[in-house]
């Protein structure tokens, strides 16, 4: 059976979540698998809603548009949920059973019961992860949320390694032909400025990525999920050696 | 009447006397200044950049599609348009922007730029550009151009005249919303209108199809027998902006070009005086009319669409593709878009468990009703997902298979106004299908057969 | 499929009309284009040879049989069309008392066609009304308006029509041929010779066995008839005209 994930990444303008799906799509490719991605916004500005859209397969993928149904839900910004700020309200619609919610806040929020009931009903996962502050801590600004997401995601669904992110960042940054808005472009020649080197800032991403990756191993998030995957795996391996 | 003894004063636009010593402004005929730099000098160099295109060799159709070498390229579906524009000695091409065409057109001007289409210019809007269109390919050149949504409907009127003039123009479609209120975003509705103009309509699944399908089209339009305007259709943004591999053959070669004399008419003859604007003179009812010539015309443009079945055959490998229909328990039918999302459908029904079947429609018309009627023998469930309301591909699948099939006919999944289409409604659609129990997802879902439901098929018809 | 003889009687499809006041097309009755090599009878497939001789035996039999050129061989537009014109001639030589009425050009007349005289995609069936024209070919007309004119005439006359084209040919005709280049157009006058000879029928010993319409006798000193090989050949161009040995192609 083919492994696929969908993941809806959903975030406010200028955290960089275009740019997040982006790495982490190319990490994904960088690590031999299969991906796309679909960005969505509407005019653009700061902090109004902005989803991105990444598909990840072992096989060819042909679907288009965007993920009304995925399997994991990448949260970047508590406004999305206490303020609605997503394309689709609430802000796990569409969660798949036992599907992942991964959100930037520093602990647990507090949800309305009927939304909690519902995250049960779907056996949900919710995975806090204080993204914007390890960005101040490793990189000292919080323009790195978006790398921390990415390595935490990276780490649960074990899609693509720590170094393929890293080769991730420096397509994006040092890579020629990648087009982006002019809104991005901005923000990325501030980005530039506040690190006054390119090799400084793809080392604090690259840092912030790992800093990521090690919380949600140190919280075990994803291991349950890993460890019945590779039973069933296993099973399937011996149910075809035995045939 | 001006006065020879007095030496002319030159007066910019406006009237007032050029006084100053400044070079003279090259203005177009409406005043503007020329600003455009084709053929552009960069610096001191004398490096022409029609050079590419100068250098480009023309091949045979069947060397540029079966044989020629071909590169991967992760492209966007405008950039997949241009170049096969590029590879297809274009010699006219007419722009008027729309979201999401106005790119593909802004990349046919850089082509122009570049020397590999001979003519481009901005029209006035779409009725202009589609009349602009009629005009070249009368005369006897190729011609391209593209519009979307409301484009194709403003230019409607000219393309509907395109087929009965026997104009083998290709027009690409990236289909968007045009219904009130106002939307940019993918909905493939305008397809039902283009269906009815006599005009050969492929409708492409991906960027691949795009490319392909638009240098396949200038051939297979251009055949003697066929001679009619080829619309290519694609799902707007989904396609257009999005990346995808395309397989290119190199820059270096173009297809052959146009050979007018050899088409179903004559061309304009706009070089004996006096011009022709016209044609002929109007063929129109009256007693030197036969009561049936404009019957016979049609009759004739429909004609030549059923003549184009060889060579879609020859060049494209067949009206509709099939895969794995044999021993399926079910059938989906799409095309463009839907295509995509049917693919993934039928990997999620077959971790279920279930076998589904696949027909892809690429010539929506012709349409490939023998082909259905042999394929949809032995069905007995045919799901049909749609990015629009009305259901346009399901109505046609109906009417060809009537009689053929008695398949159940899910009219559905649709999504319209700019939506995506979750491959989990196609799926629901096929489960509930086989299962009896209704998605309550669709309500437009319909079921047609042996066995109609009286009640069901009012709520067919009450939703299409 | 292609059949080795001409079709029996009941198979046929494509049959001299009236074939009423709005029948279906050719196309839609399910007739296509045969490839290279290969012409059409009656809506069925045959051999080219089958079908030219079945095209000499109705020209040669049925009342009045006409050619009709049209503008690609009416017109020197270039020294194939001229070869292709006398090829034309080659065949009209081989038929006796057959009339040869042009279509010129496409365009309505105003305000009356003159049936006896030209043919009209606008109005075709009175030229053949005009004349009780039974068996005719079309030659040298655009396709487009070759296919309009065969659709009436099937309609609205009991005409058997034929189609020597140099494309793809003409499912609406009763009998098409197609890649007719002067080559093979000489070969189409070959089989009408072996034919005629066949069925013992006689060409006029002075060798006239074009007859005039009205109009041509008028121009031509009331004469009736004239010998289609002897007369017709073109002469130099006129002084200043020089005819295009490249540009428009042949068709």
């Amino acid at each position: 059976m083919a492994k696929r994930f969908n993941i809806r990444m959903a975030g406010v303008g200028g955290q960089g979540v275009v740019t997040g799906s982006h790495i982490l799509s190319t990490a994904v490719i960088r690590a031999g698998g299969e991906s796309t991605i679909v960005p969505f916004y509407g005019s653009e500005k700061r902090m109004a809603p902005v989803e991105s859209y990444v598909r990840v397969s072992d096989e060819p993928i042909y679907e288009i548009g965007e993920i009304t149904f995925p399997h994991i839900c990448i949260i970047f910004h508590p406004q999305v949920i206490t303020h609605g700020k997503s394309y689709t309200m609430p802000f796990y619609f569409g969660l798949k059973q036992n599907g992942v919610l991964l959100i930037n806040h520093d602990g647990p929020m507090k949800l309305p019961p009927q939304e909690t009931n519902e995250l049960k009903e779907r056996n949900a996962k919710l995975y806090y992860i204080p993204a914007t502050q390890l960005s101040l801590k490793v990189a000292g600004l919080d323009l790195a949320t978006n790398m921390a997401l990415m390595g935490a995601i990276g780490a649960i669904t074990r899609l693509t390694t720590l170094e393929a992110l890293g080769e991730a960042v420096k397509d994006r940054f040092l890579g020629k032909g990648f087009v982006v808005s002019g809104g991005t472009a901005a923000l990325d020649s501030v980005v530039e400025r506040k690190f006054k080197q390119k090799q400084e800032l793809i080392e604090k991403n690259i840092a912030v990525i790992k800093a990521g990756w090690d919380y949600a191993e140190e919280h075990g998030w994803g291991a349950e999920e890993r460890a019945e995957a590779k039973k069933a795996d296993d099973l399937a391996a011996a149910e075809a050696a035995s045939r | 009447m001006s006065n020879p003894l007095e030496p002319e004063v030159k007066t910019n636009p406006q009237g007032d006397p050029i006084t100053s010593a400044e070079p003279e402004q090259k203005t177009n005929p409406q005043g503007d200044p020329i600003t455009s730099a084709a053929p552009i000098k960069v610096g001191g160099s004398s490096k022409d950049p029609h050079e590419g295109a100068k250098k480009q060799r023309v091949v045979t159709p069947e060397y540029m599609f079966f044989e020629a070498p071909r590169k991967r390229e992760f492209i966007t579906g405008s950039e997949a348009a241009k170049e096969a524009v590029r590879r297809s000695n274009v010699d006219f091409s007419v722009a008027y922007p729309i979201t999401p065409q106005s790119e593909t057109m802004q990349l046919i001007g850089v082509l122009y730029g570049e020397g590999y289409v001979k003519e481009y210019y901005r029209g006035e809007e779409e009725y202009g550009v589609m009349s602009a269109i009629a005009g070249g390919s009368r005369a006897g050149v190729r011609c391209f151009t593209a519009t979307a949504g409301p484009g194709t409907l403003r230019g409607i009127e000219p393309i509907a005249s395109w087929p009965g003039h026997r104009l083998p123009a290709v027009a690409m479609f990236t289909c968007r919303v045009v219904n009130a209120p106002l939307a940019i975003q993918p909905d493939n509705i305008e397809i039902s209108y283009l269906l009815n103009c006599g005009m050969i309509v492929f409708h492409a699944e991906n960027q691949q199809d795009l490319f392909d399908f638009i240098m396949k089209g200038f051939i297979i339009g251009e055949k003697n027998d066929v001679t009619l305007p080829v619309g290519v259709a694609c799902d707007g943004f989904f396609v257009t902006h999005a990346r995808n591999y395309v397989d290119m053959q190199e820059k270096g070669i173009k297809l052959p070009p146009r050979q007018a004399w050899k088409g179903a008419v004559p061309v304009l003859d706009a070089e004996n005086p006096p011009a022709r604007l016209s044609r002929d003179a109007p063929v129109q009812k009256s007693n030197f009319m036969a009561y049936n010539i404009h019957a016979v015309w049609q009759q004739e443009v429909w004609a030549a669409v059923e003549r184009s079945r060889r060579y879609i055959e020859q060049y494209m490998g067949g009206l509709c593709t099939p895969e794995n229909v044999e021993g399926a328990e079910a059938l989906i039918v799409a095309s463009g878009s839907a295509a995509a999302q049917s693919r993934e459908a039928i990997r999620l029904c077959k971790d279920q468990g279930v076998t589904v079947g696949f027909i892809k429609i690429r010539s929506l018309r012709p349409f490939p009703t023998k082909e259905l009627r042999q394929l949809c023998a032995k069905a007995k469930l045919i799901v049909v997902p749609e990015f629009n309301y009305v259901g346009w591909l399901a109505k046609d699948v109906a009417a060809a298979i009537y009689g053929y099939s008695d398949a159940k006919i899910v009219a559905g999944p649709h999504v319209y106004g700019g939506m995506s289409m979750p491959v989990e409604m196609i799926v629901d659609e096929v489960i509930g299908g086989l299962t009896g129990k209704r998605s309550i997802a669709v309500p437009d879902s319909a079921i047609m057969g042996r066995d109609v439901n009286q009640a069901e098929v009012a709520h067919f018809m009450q939703n299409i | 499929m292609l059949l080795q003889g001409l079709p029996a009687e009941k198979e046929r499809i494509i049959v001299p009309g009236p074939a009423g006041f709005m029948p279906p097309s050719a196309a839609q009755l399910g007739v296509a284009l045969p490839p290279s090599g290969v012409g059409i009878a009656y809506g069925h497939h045959v051999p080219e040879d089958i079908a030219i001789a079945e095209i000499a035996r109705q020209m040669l039999t049925k009342p009045n049989a006409t050619i009709f050129p049209g503008p690609m061989v009416l017109w020197a537009w270039n020294e194939h069309a001229v070869e292709k014109a006398m090829a034309v001639l080659e065949i009209a030589a081989q038929i006796p008392n057959v009339l040869i009425i042009p279509m010129p050009d496409y365009r309505p007349k105003y305000p009356k066609v003159d049936p006896e005289e030209v043919i009209n995609p606008n109005h075709p069936n009175l030229t053949i009304w005009g004349n009780k024209i039974e068996a005719c070919i079309f030659v040298g007309v655009h396709c487009h308006y070759a296919n309009l004119t065969l659709k009436m005439i099937r309609a609205g006359t009991n005409c058997c029509t034929a189609a020597l084209c140099a494309e793809q040919g003409h499912e609406d005709a009763m009998l098409s041929v197609h890649d007719m280049d002067a080559a093979k157009l000489r070969k189409v006058a070959q089989i009408f010779k072996r034919v005629r000879e066949q069925m013992g029928i006689k060409l006029p010993a002075d060798g006239k066995n074009v007859r005039y319409t009205g109009l041509q006798s008028r121009v031509n000193g009331n004469e009736t008839h004239i010998n289609p090989l002897a007369a017709l050949k073109p002469g130099a161009p006129p002084a200043g005209v020089h005819m295009p040995s490249e540009g428009q192609m042949p068709h």
